[in-house]
């Protein structure tokens, strides 16, 4: 009786230490992963703004705003729309008064110096697509989103 | 008896100021207001997961300049090569399976399967029109996508485990390539 009585008490402990330690492994995984986040372990060795949520957000909703434009003016492009095309270079992608405070806010010099210059090759953009230029277009496209591919490889929020 | 109050209530606020107790509510408010900002749909993605996709779209974005950079000279055999590049392989097609929604993975078939190809029959037909069509509608993809979905989770990013593969609903016509 008493060898029993041992034997289950061997298994009633190890079903309680075996979840337990599951339990902990996960807890641990999940902990590895949150230190090779914050040790920036992972291939991501990009520059961090420190932003926070709310301009982070923002930040986020203006490039999808840029995505958007980039879009519509190939479009206008295709359609030989110029006009158009030269209007949202300007006033969704330019160098705006909204967008020179916003740019003038980040701490990092070299993001600043970055946005900028992408504003004001958009401002050139919008000049070159009021020639009706193709060519001279694409090429002057193509300049404001070598800033964009710079900027996503550089830094990240 | 009013001074008294006035220098206790000093006090107390300096003393909950200094412990947090009145900068976390607000704190708690402001990430509670960011949160209800995106009505985008979080993929629930593991950390590394997450960050492979977001260096996959830069690559994408890269493409794309390259792209325009190639239709600025009328090259149209190098966009047909990069187009050729994008369309929809077993990795491509894996990777979006792999991030657990069903709406993300057409989205992105629509995108390699279908956008991509058509770029690049528009640039083998070396009609300009239609090439920069075919690239503003690629783009119409990503603008939808970016619209719809979000990875990064506000205020503080959590970790999820691997979520459960999508079927892979192909259209009629639509193949993987062994590109």
């Amino acid at each position: 009786m008493k060898p029993v009585m041992i034997f289950f008490g061997v298994i009633c402990t190890l079903s309680m230490a075996v979840p337990s330690y599951a339990k902990d492994s996960a807890d641990g995984m999940e902990h590895m992963m949150m230190h090779q986040h914050m040790m920036g372990e992972n291939t991501d060795s990009r520059t961090s703004l420190h932003l926070s949520p709310q301009v982070k957000q923002h930040q986020l909703a203006n490039m999808r705003s840029h995505l958007e434009a980039v879009r519509n003016i190939v479009g206008l492009i295709a359609e030989g729309k110029f006009d158009e095309a030269s209007n949202i270079a300007h006033d969704k992608l330019g160098l705006t008064p909204e967008m020179k405070k916003m740019c003038n806010m980040f701490g990092n010099d070299d993001f600043k110096k970055l946005g900028l210059a992408f504003h004001q090759s958009a401002d050139e953009l919008g000049d070159v697509l009021k020639k009706g230029n193709v060519q001279a277009s694409l090429n002057a496209l193509h300049t404001t989103m070598n800033s964009c591919v710079q900027c996503h490889a550089t830094f990240r929020q | 008896m009013h001074h008294e109050n006035t220098r206790y209530s000093l006090l107390l606020v300096t003393i909950l100021v200094a412990t947090g107790y009145l900068s976390q509510p607000v704190f708690a408010e402001t990430g509670e207001k960011a949160s209800k900002a995106s009505t985008r749909t979080l993929l629930t993605v593991p950390y590394q997961d997450r960050e492979h996709l977001l260096h996959v779209m830069r690559n994408n974005l890269a493409n794309m300049g390259k792209l325009i950079n190639a239709m600025a000279d009328d090259d149209f055999k190098t966009v047909e090569k990069i187009a050729l590049k994008m369309s929809l392989n077993e990795k491509k097609a894996k990777g979006l399976t792999r991030r657990g929604n069903p709406a993300f993975t057409a989205m992105g078939v629509q995108f390699h399967g279908l956008d991509a190809l058509a770029l690049k029959d528009a640039a083998e037909s070396k009609d300009r029109k239609r090439t920069l069509r075919a690239m503003s509608k690629m783009v119409s993809t990503c603008v939808a996508c970016h619209a719809t979905f979000r990875v990064m989770e506000w205020p503080n990013n959590k970790f999820y485990t691997q979520p459960k593969s999508t079927p892979l609903l192909l259209p009629q016509g639509v193949v993987i390539h062994s590109n």
